[in-house]
């Protein structure tokens, strides 16, 4: 490359920084093509006309700032941190009759920021929560199977529980632990379903039915094994 | 044409739910049709069939009283929420 077109190519760089932005003023932002919303995009120079005064002067300068803190609290996840930003801008300017003007803006924003955090944490933990609980309900599901074997292992098919005396029953249903008596009776004897034992309950469904199936099989194990210890089919029957 | 039928595992883990009526309908149709075709489930549905008549029979009896006060309660909250 000659060092004439070097030169040139200079020339024209600083043309083109001289020709950027000719009408922008420092307190007149441009005129944007249409209106937007969308806080995430949105910067201080081409802020939208936005409804509620003071919030692009006060608070869009700031967005620099929440977002580097985002990417801070989600350990440098840009899309969560992106998320972050737009959702705590859009939280303060739906609560923007609540910021004291004339107080520190940055600290109110980066408090929102921190909340939202928590709380996309909390339901993130929910969540898993609930997974981990549907997991647990499949497995437990497997103690039909179990308890049937059991039975079989004493010698006892669905008889045992045709003769089986009520206040028996009674006794061995208070015997459970009360997380799984409390389902047991809701569902088997109240007949509620797993979403209204939810509700009572205050659990997830995924552990109404990781609880309900256990505490079933817990009971109709000890069932069997009293039928068949205490020989009570062999009464009856004979 | 006859779909394939689900597997023994399959129906175990659904058996609690196909018997409370928690199943969505085409699972619920899928345990059935294993039910009535396979010789080794059918004798586990009817063990827990035996069961439910049990305490069908138990359920009869009241409630512990604690447990009704806690329901009575729950309703109460949501009732004064709503």
């Amino acid at each position: 490359m000659s060092l004439e077109s070097i030169v040139q190519r200079i020339r024209d760089a600083f043309d083109m920084l001289n020709r950027r932005d000719p009408g922008m003023r420092l307190n007149e932002p441009p005129p944007a093509p249409r209106p937007r919303t969308d806080f995430s995009t949105a910067q201080t120079r081409d802020a939208p006309e936005l409804g509620k005064a003071g919030f692009a002067d006060e608070a869009l300068p700031w967005m620099d700032a929440v977002h580097r803190f985002a990417l801070r609290l989600t350990n440098g996840d840009t899309d969560q941190a992106a998320d972050l930003v737009q959702d705590t801008f859009l939280k303060a300017y739906r609560s923007w009759h609540r910021f004291e003007q004339g107080t520190n803006c940055r600290s109110w924003l980066f408090t929102i920021c921190k909340n939202t955090h928590l709380r996309i944490l909390d339901e993130a933990r929910t969540r898993r929560e609930i997974a981990e609980a549907d997991l647990e309900a499949d497995v437990e599901a497997m103690g039909v199977l179990e308890v049937h074997e059991h039975a079989k292992s004493r010698d006892l098919d669905a008889g045992v529980f045709d003769r089986t005396l009520d206040e028996h029953v009674v006794a061995a249903i208070d015997a459970l632990p009360d997380e799984y008596r409390d389902v047991l009776v809701l569902s088997d004897l109240g007949d509620l379903n797993y979403a209204e034992i939810s509700e009572v309950v205050g659990i997830p469904t995924g552990t109404v039915k990781s609880r309900l199936f256990r505490a079933r099989r817990r009971l109709q194990e000890r069932l069997i094994d009293y039928a068949a210890d205490s020989g009570i089919l062999k009464d009856v029957s004979a | 044409m006859k779909r394939d039928m689900i597997p023994c595992d399959v129906v175990m883990r659904r058996l609690w739910a196909f018997i409370d009526g928690e199943l969505d309908p085409e699972s619920a149709d899928q345990v059935h049709e294993h039910l009535e075709m396979c010789g080794r489930c059918y004798p586990r549905y009817d063990f827990q069939s035996a069961y439910f008549r049990l305490m069908e029979r138990v359920g009869t009896q009241p409630l512990p009283d604690e447990l009704r006060s806690r329901i009575f309660a729950s309703l109460l909250a949501e009732t004064e929420q709503g």
